[in-house]
């Protein structure tokens, strides 16, 4: 199923990164590391009234229908910003912290906490991107309104040496940290000019390509687990996503979505056996 | 066509023809402590036929945009006849057993439930069902029946006019009761919708990953609603 992110580019992973290659994490050109809050855009549905379209002739008739479709697709799209923008709201005490959260002081910590490959260096200047194998990474980390977890969503892809054109690996990835139960999660999360939301990014982003790169490496053959419909944490709240369960260990399950991206989630059995460390390298 | 319309015809059409008669509104009813209590009552668990899954097209629209918005979302409602049921036809016994976990004596009715051929009440009072159940006490050797209908399954897309307002979105929709068979009266009354949106991007034919994972997600929750009242 790995083959998924292969086939998805029209690429056939036929040859694998060494598990052992030495690698380097290229920067993001956007300096800032980009946070949201989580939004749920399950309440975006738009009012009905009716319409009544002018209609002395066609042209005019067929005026009226375009104006109105691109007013409906107008409203639909404000609408959904809407609830980002008030989704956002819950960033506001960090801001302080995260504007000044660069690409490259997360990237190194991420890197430092990533147990994989041989050695692995941080690309600081787009000239050193080019040589050996390459990964590329986007991060976007959401908060959830309840504060208590982060959800890292990572668009990754892996070059083979002298290959910076066509990609072997490109897949986004989504890992959802465990939820954090501090009775004050403002000052959990910022205390210590933010050091705890800063290393818990880290581990996702490390989690996130130790995943990627696992797939690179060894690419899942064989019968593919059923798609079933998985249940997790994020935050306090439980969510569902219909998937393949590629393995679970330690209060957390990797998944594989209808998409054929990859999900590291928390189970959502709070009973279920507790280990550390649940990041980055996992199991 | 598998749509809606021709209900939607039927609804206009009844509109004309019915004048101002109004339709009861059945409030929601909470469980009755009583209702959940051993009490050597045996209590039928039903279920009515499942829908299959397709495309709803909601909203205020005249007849010809009906016609568009079908052939707009033809590609999808295909794709909705594929999805699956899942465990939803054993909500039954699951409903069954929470009641058994109460100590109450449930039974499951294999058949599904016609409520079409059931007749009418005329009473207007408050909580009591709209149509008889009571002849249903004889039928299965029960005092009371708890129904799990669910009317649409699908997606759901709200129209005006020619134009959609909305995405379509993962829909579920149904009604938990639970009947007196001696009153006919309604001992529970939930009504449930759930709709879901798309993570990200839905227009993805034709095997819509966003859309298919809404279904399954609103299928759960769907799910956990009907059953939550019974294992609280």
């Amino acid at each position: 199923m790995a083959a998924i992110a292969f086939a998805a580019l029209g690429l056939s992973p036929v040859y694998a990164m060494p598990a052992d290659a030495a690698w380097s994490l290229c920067l993001p050109k956007e300096e800032v590391v980009a946070y949201r809050g989580l939004a749920s855009m399950d309440m975006s549905a738009g009012r009905d009234n009716l319409t009544l379209y002018p209609g002395p002739n066609a042209g005019i008739f067929a005026a009226a229908i375009i104006t109105h479709g691109l007013l409906a697709d107008s409203r639909i799209d404000r609408a959904k910003q809407a609830l980002q923008d008030k989704a956002d709201v819950v960033l506001r005490p960090y801001r302080p912290v995260l504007k000044e959260y660069k690409h490259a002081e997360l990237m190194q910590a991420a890197l430092d906490k990533t147990p994989w490959g041989g050695t692995k260096t941080l690309a600081t200047a787009a000239q050193a991107c080019g040589t050996g194998w390459v990964v590329q990474s986007l991060p976007l980390f959401s908060m959830t309104q309840d504060q208590r977890a982060l959800v890292l969503d990572n668009v990754v892809s892996v070059y083979a040496p002298g290959e910076m054109t066509r990609p072997l690996y490109q897949s986004i990835l989504r890992v959802v940290s465990q939820p954090r139960m501090a009775p004050d999660m403002e000052r959990y999360w910022k205390d210590d000019a933010g050091a705890a939301l800063k290393a818990e990014s880290a581990s996702l982003l490390a989690h996130s390509l130790v995943l990627a790169l696992q797939e690179t490496a060894s690419p899942a053959t064989g019968d593919a687990p059923a798609f079933r419909t998985v249940r997790y944490r994020e935050g306090e709240a439980e969510k569902m996503e219909r998937a393949q369960v590629m393995s679970q260990a330690c209060q957390r399950q990797v998944i594989r979505t209808l998409r054929g991206w990859l999900m590291s989630v928390p189970v959502a059995d709070p009973s279920a056996a507790a280990c550390e460390p649940a990041l980055p390298g996992w199991n | 066509m598998s749509f809606r319309s021709s209900a939607f015809l039927w609804a206009v059409a009844a509109l004309f023809t019915s004048g101002c008669a109004t339709t009861k509104v059945q409030s929601p009813v909470s469980f009755a402590p009583a209702a959940l209590k051993s009490n050597n009552q045996r209590v039928g668990v039903a279920m009515t036929a499942l829908p299959k899954a397709e495309v709803h097209v909601n909203g205020n629209i005249c007849l010809l945009c009906i016609v568009t918005a079908n052939a707009a979302n033809s590609t999808l409602n295909k794709h909705a006849a594929t999805l699956a049921l899942e465990d939803l036809p054993s909500l039954k016994d699951k409903a069954a057993a929470a009641l058994r976990q109460k100590g109450i004596n449930a039974v499951v009715i294999d058949e599904p439930l016609d409520i079409k051929t059931l007749p009418d009440t005329s009473s207007g009072t408050r909580n009591v069902a709209s149509k008889d159940f009571t002849p249903l006490k004889q039928k299965y050797g029960v005092d009371s029946l708890l129904v799990l209908e669910v009317h649409s399954l699908g997606f759901v897309r709200n129209y005006s006019g020619y134009i959609a307002t909305t995405d379509p979105r993962a829909l579920v929709r149904g009604t938990g009761y639970m009947v007196n068979l001696s009153t006919n009266t309604y001992e529970w009354y939930l009504p449930v919708y759930v709709t879901k949106n798309a993570d990200g991007k839905w227009d993805e034919p034709t095997a819509f990953p966003g859309l298919t994972n809404a279904y399954y997600q609103a299928l759960e929750v769907g799910k956990d609603n009907f059953l939550r009242p019974l294992t609280n």
